[in-house]
């Protein structure tokens, strides 16, 4: 194979069951086989176990999931907190009783058992991905522009309470799988990031390393490259690097500077999922190009859509192997 | 003293405070409300897009700038319809049915406010028919669709068909957006227009008025 190649895997799971995300969302009967099945066709880098990862902590602190039909992945839709402050004073939730935490470490540890050389992960949030469910963006990007210090110490607040789920991972015998995808270009500018963002994200990170014994992957949504620095500085080993960032100079400054550090390198996952095979070469040669034969380097996708036949996986799979 | 200038800065550096200030001074001093739009405010905003384009602003930016802008249109609203002057436009903006996610639809309703349109939202999930009942009779109006999903942006196409069904398509521009939207998409579906992003919705909300 000119490269590894790893699908992410969370609402397509739900495919192999043929039941809906918020069914297998809320089962963990269908969570494990959803799960499992998608191991047996894809076998991926990594098992993150989840449906709906950005709304794991969230509701466990408190805020309302809902699904409106079937096929819809399940979002939060009333933000739970009306102020910073109100954020700075939240509790941490507890794992063990607060919303499907519990379900989802039991999934997880069942399919450790399952696939015993499987690298199973529990998704863990950064701060500014729970505070965006929590907050709601348009009040978050207020906050980000006329509060900035309150919102960073509302972020730090968020970072350490993820202490408590880092541990119950742990402690269970799995890895973490931590995504802040939200907090990058356009959301945030650079500069908003290094001030607001990056002590939080250190933190948790640092946190997460701690609990699990070695670094952890920083897989982060936007345009990464302009602060590829700050994410860099964090002492993570392992990157995404998504189709919304100028992918070749992030390959390029990563592999300079951080050579130690793996990469996957994500096809668009709208790409993945669509029924024209000569468009999912031309993207796969796309990244073959920007790679150039680097052995810190996978190939990967963004989350895959639901709907993404398991027939293209093959098929990339085969174009790989030619 | 401020000078109506000063709407403009206010505007451009996202201080609410100031451009109430400044607006209700010039109102005071019998300023033409629409000189004040024209001349100020909307080139505030222009500029805004114009640096969110080149990377200048980030969404932040974008927010409390939009948020400025209104807070002076709300004093000047009442004053142009009293003499008679129109909004920039009518935009029905919504994400489609069977889709919850409002991240990107919510920053284009602001940013459209904050170009001077009257925007009417009609939030997360909105049926075909929902859609088709905002604009019936309200000629000229624009049709703002947001989808995050690729299963839910299909229904983009579904709303099309229930405006032709309704007669309502030849009277209402449809715009699109969202994640998984491109140009390719909007064409292939029959959209008035697509835009990547909540700045150039605006700018294309404009010329999809222009157009009509």
């Amino acid at each position: 194979m000119k490269i590894p190649f790893t699908p992410v895997i969370y609402e397509h799971a739900a495919q192999f069951v043929g039941r809906t995300p918020w069914e297998v969302s809320r089962d963990p009967e269908l969570m494990f086989e959803g799960h499992r099945r998608a191991y047996l066709e894809y076998h991926q880098q990594v098992i993150a176990v989840a449906i709906d990862i950005y709304n794991l902590e969230a509701e466990a602190y408190g805020a309302k999931v809902a699904a409106s039909t079937p096929d819809a992945i399940p979002a939060i839709h009333q933000p739970l907190l009306s102020s910073l402050e109100e954020g700075i004073a939240l509790k941490p939730f507890d794992p063990q009783r607060d919303g499907r935490i519990a379900m989802m470490l039991a999934v997880a540890q069942r399919l450790k058992r399952e696939f015993p050389e499987a690298d199973v992960r529990l998704p863990v949030g950064g701060p500014f991905s729970i505070a965006f469910n929590l907050r709601g963006i348009n009040d978050l990007c207020l906050d980000a522009a006329l509060r900035p210090e309150v919102l960073a110490k509302m972020l730090m607040r968020l970072a350490e309470n993820q202490a408590v789920l880092c541990r119950a991972v742990a402690q269970a015998g799995l890895d973490v799988a931590f995504f802040e995808s939200a907090a990058a270009p356009p959301i945030l500018s650079p500069k908003q990031f290094h001030e607001i963002e990056m002590p939080a994200l250190r933190r948790v990170l640092e946190i997460a390393s701690e609990c699990v014994g070695h670094p952890v992957p920083c897989i982060s949504g936007g345009n990464t490259y302009p602060v590829l620095d700050d994410i860099l500085s964090t002492g993570t080993n392992y990157l995404a690097c998504n189709v919304e960032t100028n992918q070749a100079a992030f390959v390029e400054r990563v592999c300079r500077t951080h050579p130690h550090v793996k990469i996957r390198v994500n096809l668009d996952p709208g790409v993945v999922a669509c029924h024209d095979p000569q468009r999912i070469y031309r993207a796969i040669d796309h990244v073959l190009e920007i790679t150039a034969g680097r052995t810190n380097c996978v190939m990967g996708t963004g989350a895959m859509p639901l709907e993404t036949p398991p027939s293209n996986m093959r098929l990339i799979r085969e174009y790989l192997a030619d | 003293m401020s000078e109506p200038r000063e709407l403009y800065d206010a505007i451009l550096g996202g201080n609410a405070k100031k451009a109430e200030a400044v607006t209700r001074e010039a109102l005071a001093t019998d300023a033409d409300p629409g000189e004040l739009i024209s001349r100020y405010m909307i080139p505030a905003m222009d500029e805004v897009g114009k640096r969110f384009e080149c990377n200048e602003y980030f969404v932040p930016e974008l927010l409390i700038a939009a948020r400025a802008m209104k807070t002076a249109l709300e004093l000047i609203t009442p004053q142009l319809a009293a003499k008679g002057v129109k909004r920039a436009g009518r935009v029905v903006i919504g994400t489609v049915q069977g889709d919850l996610h409002d991240i990107g639809k919510n920053l284009v309703a602001s940013m459209l406010e904050g170009g001077g349109f009257e925007v009417i939202d009609l939030g997360v999930d909105v049926p075909p028919e929902k859609f088709v009942a905002a604009v019936q009779g309200q000629q000229g109006s624009i049709l703002a669709l947001s989808a995050l999903l690729t299963t839910t942006m299909t229904m983009m196409k579904t709303v099309i068909e229930a405006l032709v069904k309704a007669g309502v398509r030849d009277t209402t521009k449809v715009m699109i957006g969202g994640a998984p939207i491109t140009q390719q998409f909007a064409d292939e579906i029959g959209a008035d227009g697509y835009s990547d992003n909540a700045s150039t919705a605006v700018a294309l909300a404009r010329k999809l008025v222009s157009s009509t």
